[in-house]
């Protein structure tokens, strides 16, 4: 059919470079140089913890072999049947848990007429800036089993105390840190469903009971389940409820259990490796069911126009609506931060009580500031997360382009790609890239420098970048860009000029949440810092497991602070240019 | 809706330039490897994370110009991150102190270097240690610590013996490091392998809540949860015996478990002279002064006086451990792990 | 002008040959607007986008003036921001984070014949009370109204004074009446200025309306191009004449033919019509009627009227269609007087005028049709 089949000329090389063939194109080296940075970030944890599970001995100047000893031996080995249950039991239950509670808190802000919206809002978003070490540390110290106050409070009221030192303590404690993602997730599903199709079923005769059931909840299904699942994820593999609550309770799960073989002279890395794929396994099937339940919805973009998601009036339940998020707050927010606060302003730690109070002091936070290494953890936190959210931000913003605008062949998989580090376990993550960085022949050596931390902050929050960037970059319409280039922009021209304003929201939610979660990663970190090169989360844990807790409230205190001050500014900075962090 | 503001991605690029510069300058200023005049070390370290700071301070009041840079780590971190470096190629520490337990697998593993310093406490009676690694930093005691008030309140003696802890009564109310093989180590030394082994399985199968370290063991004690610990250090139970008396006290057992925290050269150590002026300075008088007067740790020189509450040999006599193989070290980790129930 | 030869474009993957463009050969004259006229997913815009540069061809050249701007045989391709077009769009990708004067500003500010920013402000403001819209100057976009939007567009897209404007179903988005006048006003500027045009649409009244030339596109390929007086009154091929709204076909038998007149037996009787060429007795032919070509009454007034039912009728205010059962076939007939008022069972005559039936062999006019949504199944 075509007039050049069969007889098509080479392109002269002389032609393309006057008439700017695809090689020479800004555009392609950026697009190229992006999909492999993502190559590269992506398969390096992954690759070595592979080969670590496959290697007779791994890191060792004596032979070695291909082998898969190490599978049989963890796989048979005794306890492992329970550490499957404890990690799955713990998961599963994160995960129900919390999606339950972030989509249900999502339904009340979304689609009802719970009054107060703004603050339900915030109550439900503050949880995401309180790091997920310093969530567990209050906890533990909230419901110590005998001396936690909330203990005591149910002890005095005649009920038994809660033991947090367990598998429903873990449960809890996560799903209080990690309900927030699943409310951001259950707001966009709940706001991008057309009103009119509930509409068509009441109309149709059915009571809005059978509606919600029959139409929104099967709409929002495929959203519930993508959430339940990264819940489920994002607790199988992070690191500060196994290792804080779970392992003085006796309760392991596979990331305590890859802690520990870490900590065991010499380190047994095959096993390391082994439960690393194990993890990885289960989470890329978790990840491909889930792209398989949810396919051709994900492309639907909302158009925005003559848009109105239908609110339920709830009647006077309004107001017991209010008082979910009014409870959610006191709990998720005030109890923690309470509890920190107080530690914080004790010289010693003590359980709250008035007879402590003419203790309080400020000399904790003037310990900090007097103490070299603690100013520099600070500081080194700050840079660490500020440089991956920067890094992160600009990198999904044009892994976005590639997979939602291109049709380059590819993008399906560099997708993928860029989803693959949320399968890894942080902590796997951690020391694939420890071991990377020590023993690749590289021409700079990283070990022992920011750069490696930040790289490996890159690597967890890519998946994340994208979440916020791939929807964004799909509701902006091709033919804007590309009345651009009609008009005589290049490519570079109509990326700055057109694509990078209308992409502004996105990538300040972007850049805020990726900064969020490398300023309280931990999982990874705790493997890669050295002398000099401290961040402030491995530095709460470390004063924690000396007991130093007041000194670990304070910097919690500040820590906190600060995230706060990061997303104020970023929402005042949205509010500017009159948009709404999503 | 958006307002034009045209100078929005300028101000972006420069902002994100200048972030990354300041990500760089941070990473190289920090950098262990760093070959400029200045004269460094590197220390490897499991002094507790608040005593770090003043024994650097002490140092630096005598060798002003040596910029101690340290990474504390916890004492079964320490050998794992050291033997994983070097394996990797990279020799990132000049100066180890730890665990003789841990230590000495270092030692085994070749991973540290020998070196004499020209002044250094006696090694006690009966602690072996290979030629060249005889530097004691501080010798280490293993109390039982308790809460008198907390324990009290339950209607419970204080405790005098392990074996008390393995009673019913205890059951769930003292607190353990699962990584203190140390303390299985001189059990074993002290009543025999068997017995100690059975000790063990009794303290074990009292369920006891695990501690990551020693001093959060304490923490947790004066804040009255758990009631007491089994693995705690003499030295740091006395500190804080003396600063909340009611919430704290502790016992030494005689024979008192004892074992030895050593410091060491690092093998291939980046800056090998001011490494050995650090190591000659904590085994002199003027060190071993700083490490009892900072930390309350028990020193080994005859020319420095200890704590009375710690260290008081004609009363608990210590029974010492020093060096272990590794095939005795793997079967000792795996025997007190097993008896605790650590999967 | 602009020429394209063998334009080609597939996209693999998507579902049959939606969009595709199969081997494209056309010509616009020099200040002539042509219209690419057609369903959608035959591939009009997809040809529009090849012309502008925002797709690269599988094959084919495209050629502006002398100036080849695509071929890729030889690797010569250049990019949309290096041809002198004007576009504009169905969404008109007016952009919603800059006012009205940035965005018609906006093309002189980029590319390589950039002017001052104070040039450009002059140039835009000039443009923007051409069409009517200097007052909106410093609105932000999305504030303006769908045919303020449309104006804006196209001041941006005529603003560097292209060689070649694009129009992408500009008028498509509009209401009924603004529309008319829009396209009124289109026509009138294209006329001035003469800059050659492509304007792509799916509506008929449109492209006849305002273009030159018409050319009818199907499944990627041109199925014929011409006057559209010609192509409305004698279209060659079915697809054209049922989508031009011919909407019955009466399966017949040619009887004789003379000069240019045949005669063709249908199974309601005799239909003098307009020969097509080649055409011989005893050929088995297709003859197409338009609804309005029949007069319709109560009472027979001759012998070669058609008997038949009324099955059902609609209203259009103007008109009535009625859909007649004729023997096998229904018949789509549309009729101006007002009074007849007929219902569901009446008896009517009809009585097709002479000479205008579209006469085309059987197996001509190839094309698959699909039915159009007004158009009876026959057969």
């Amino acid at each position: 059919m075509s007039i050049t089949a069969g007889q098509r000329p080479r392109p002269r090389l002389a032609t393309s470079l006057l008439t700017g063939s695809r090689r020479l194109e800004p555009r392609y080296l950026i697009l190229a140089v992006a999909a492999l940075a993502v190559l590269y970030l992506a398969l390096v944890p992954v690759a070595t913890m592979v080969v670590a599970s496959l290697r007779s001995a791994f890191l060792s100047t004596g032979a070695s072999h291909w082998t898969f000893s190490h599978y049989a031996s963890t796989f048979t080995s005794a306890g492992f049947g329970q550490l499957v249950a404890n990690s799955f039991g713990y998961a599963i239950a994160t995960a129900a848990v919390s999606t339950c509670l972030g989509f249900g808190l999502a339904w009340l802000v979304s689609r009802t007429n719970t009054p107060a919206k703004t603050f339900a809002r915030a109550a439900a978003l503050v949880p995401l800036i309180i790091p997920g070490i310093l969530n567990t540390v209050a906890w533990a110290l909230l419901l110590a089993p005998r001396t936690g106050p909330l203990n005591q409070l149910l002890r005095a009221i005649g009920l038994p105390a809660f033991n947090v030192y367990s598998l429903p303590g873990m449960v809890f404690i996560q799903s209080m840190h990690v309900t927030p993602i699943a409310f951001l997730m259950g707001v966009a599903a709940f706001t991008s469903m057309d009103a009119s199709l509930e509409e068509a079923a009441l109309s149709s005769g059915a009571s809005p009971w059978s509606a919600f059931r029959k139409v929104t909840l099967r709409l929002v299904r495929p959203a519930v389940l993508s959430a339940a699942l990264l819940m489920f994820i994002q607790s199988i593999s992070t690191f500060e409820v196994p290792q804080l609550i779970g392992v003085p309770g006796h309760t392991f799960v596979f990331v305590s259990k890859i802690y520990d073989a870490l900590q065991l002279f010499p380190p047994d890395y095959g096993t390391v490796g082994v439960i690393g794929v194990f993890v990885l396994f289960i989470a890329a099937c978790g990840l491909w069911a889930a792209q398989r339940l949810t396919r051709g919805r994900a492309t639907q973009t909302v158009t925005g126009k003559g848009f109105r998601p239908s609110v339920t009036d709830l009647g006077r339940w309004r107001y017991a609506g209010l008082a979910v998020f009014g409870l959610f707050f006191l709990i998720a927010v005030v109890l923690p931060l309470a509890m920190l606060l107080w530690s914080a302003l004790l010289p010693g730690y003590e359980p709250p009580s008035a007879s402590a109070l003419h203790d309080l002091t400020l000399g904790n936070f003037r310990h900090i500031w007097t103490t070299p290494s603690l100013v520099r953890s600070v500081r080194n936190s700050v840079i660490t997360a500020v440089s991956a959210g920067v890094i992160v931000t600009a990198l999904s913003a044009v892994v976005a382009y590639i997979t939602v605008k291109s049709r380059i062949r590819g993008r399906a998989l560099l997708d993928g790609l860029a989803t693959t580090p949320i399968a890894v376990p942080s902590i796997v993550m951690g020391v694939g890239i420890l071991y990377w960085y020590l023993v690749a022949p590289l021409p700079v050596h990283l070990y022992g420098t920011l750069v490696i931390l930040i790289l490996a902050f890159v690597t967890i929050s890519l998946p994340y970048g994208m979440r916020y960037l791939a929807p964004g970059m799909a509701q902006i319409k091709d033919e804007l860009e590309e009345a651009a280039t009609a008009s005589g922009a290049s490519w570079l021209q109509a990326f700055r000029r057109v694509f990078l304003p209308l992409l502004m929201p996105s990538l300040l939610a972007a850049f805020l949440y990726t900064m969020i979660v490398a300023f309280r990663e931990i999982s990874a970190a705790i493997f890669l810092y050295t002398q000099g090169s401290v961040v402030l989360s491995v530095t709460v844990y470390d004063l924690w497991s000396n007991g130093d807790y007041p000194v670990v409230a304070a910097l919690g205190v500040i820590m906190v602070l600060f995230l706060a001050l990061v997303a104020l500014l970023v929402q005042r900075m949205g509010a500017r240019l009159g948009i709404g962090i999503r | 809706m958006l307002v034009p503001r045209p100078r929005r991605w300028a101000l972006a690029a420069v902002a994100g330039a200048a972030l990354l510069a300041v990500a760089a300058c941070g990473s190289s200023g920090s950098g262990g490897g760093s070959k400029s005049n200045a004269q460094v070390v590197v220390w490897y370290t499991t002094f507790a994370s608040d005593d770090v700071s003043p024994m650097i301070a002490a140092f630096n009041k005598q060798y002003p110009k040596i910029k101690v840079q340290p990474l504390r780590l916890s004492a079964d971190q320490l050998p794992t991150r050291v033997i994983t470096e070097q394996r990797g190629g990279k020799f990132n520490a000049d100066v180890v102190s730890g665990e003789s337990v841990y230590v000495s697998q270092l030692i085994n593993a070749g991973a540290l270097a020998p070196y004499n310093p020209p002044d250094e406490p006696p090694l006690p009676k009966g602690s072996t240690l290979p030629p060249g690694y005889h530097g004691v930093v501080y010798a280490n005691t293993t109390v039982i610590a308790y809460n008198p008030k907390a324990v009290k309140a339950h209607h419970l003696q204080p405790p005098k013996t392990w074996q008390d802890l393995t009673k019913p009564a205890w059951k769930g109310k003292f607190s353990i490091d699962p990584g203190a093989v140390n303390f299985y180590q001189s059990m074993i030394t002290i009543m025999g392998h068997t017995k100690a082994l059975a000790l063990m399985k009794g303290l074990g199968d009292n369920k006891p809540p695990f501690v990551e370290s020693h001093t959060q063991a304490l923490t947790q004690v004066q804040a009255g949860e758990p009631l007491a610990t089994a693995t705690a250090y003499g030295y740091k139970a006395a500190s804080e015996e003396k600063k909340t008396p009611g919430q704290l006290a502790f016992v030494n057992a005689n024979p008192l478990p004892t074992s030895l925290s050593l410091i060491d050269l690092g093998k291939n150590a980046p800056h090998p002279g001011p490494a050995k002026t650090f190591i000659n300075w904590m085994e002199s008088k003027q060190g071993q002064q700083q490490v009892v007067s900072i930390t309350n740790h028990v020193s080994l020189r005859p020319d420095i006086s200890n704590d009375p509450m710690v260290w008081n040999p004609s009363k608990w006599p210590p029974s010492w451990v020093g060096a272990l193989s590794p095939t005795l070290y793997n079967q000792y980790v795996k025997e007190y792990t097993q008896a605790l129930h650590v999967p | 002008m602009i020429r394209l030869t063998g334009l080609t474009k597939r996209f693999p993957g998507r579902t049959v040959t939606a969009n595709a463009v199969d081997g494209i050969d056309l010509e616009v004259p020099e200040g002539k607007l042509v219209t690419l006229l057609g369903p959608s997913g035959c591939g009009k815009t997809t040809t529009l986008r090849l012309v502008a540069g925002l797709e690269r061809p599988d094959a084919g050249e495209v050629h502006f003036g002398d100036k080849c701007v695509c071929a890729p045989a030889r690797g010569v391709f250049v990019g949309a921001h290096h041809r002198p077009i004007g576009i504009v769009f169905q969404s008109y990708a007016i952009w919603p984070h800059m006012t009205v004067l940035d965005n018609v500003m906006f093309p002189l500010r980029v590319g390589r014949s950039r002017i001052s920013r104070k040039a450009a402000r002059g140039r835009a403001l000039t443009a923007l009370e051409q069409v009517g819209l200097a007052e909106m100057a410093a609105r932000p976009a999305p504030a303006l109204s769908g045919g303020q939007q449309q104006r804006v567009a196209l001041a941006r897209a005529l603003i560097r004074e292209p060689e070649v404007l694009l129009l992408d179903e500009p008028l498509s988005n509009l209401d009924a009446g603004l529309r008319d006048y829009m396209r009124d006003e289109i026509r009138a500027l294209q006329q001035r200025l003469r800059i050659t045009t492509i304007f792509v649409t799916h509506d008929q009244d449109e492209a006849l309306a305002i273009s030159d030339q018409v050319v009818v596109m199907d499944q990627g390929k041109i199925v014929e191009k011409g006057l559209p007086q010609e192509i409305y009154a004698w279209p060659r091929q079915e697809f054209t004449a049922r989508f031009l709204g011919v909407s019955n076909r009466i399966p017949g038998v040619v009887r004789s033919v003379s000069g240019d007149t045949a005669e063709v037996e249908v199974a309601q009787g005799t239909l003098r019509c307009r020969a097509c060429d080649g055409l011989a007795a005893g050929d088995k032919v297709s003859a197409f009627m338009r609804p309005e070509s029949f007069k319709l009454s109560r009472r027979r007034h001759s012998d070669s009227a058609w008997e038949g039912r009324v099955e059902f009728s609609i209203y259009h205010g103007d008109c009535w269609d009625y859909h007649v059962r004729v023997g096998e076939e229904l018949l789509k007939v549309r009729s101006y007087q007002e009074k007849i008022g007929l219902s569901h069972g009446d008896l009517v005559h009809l009585m097709p005028d002479q000479e205008s039936a579209i006469i085309m062999t059987a197996g001509s006019g190839s094309g698959p049709v699909r039915p159009e949504p007004d158009t009876p199944v026959t057969r």
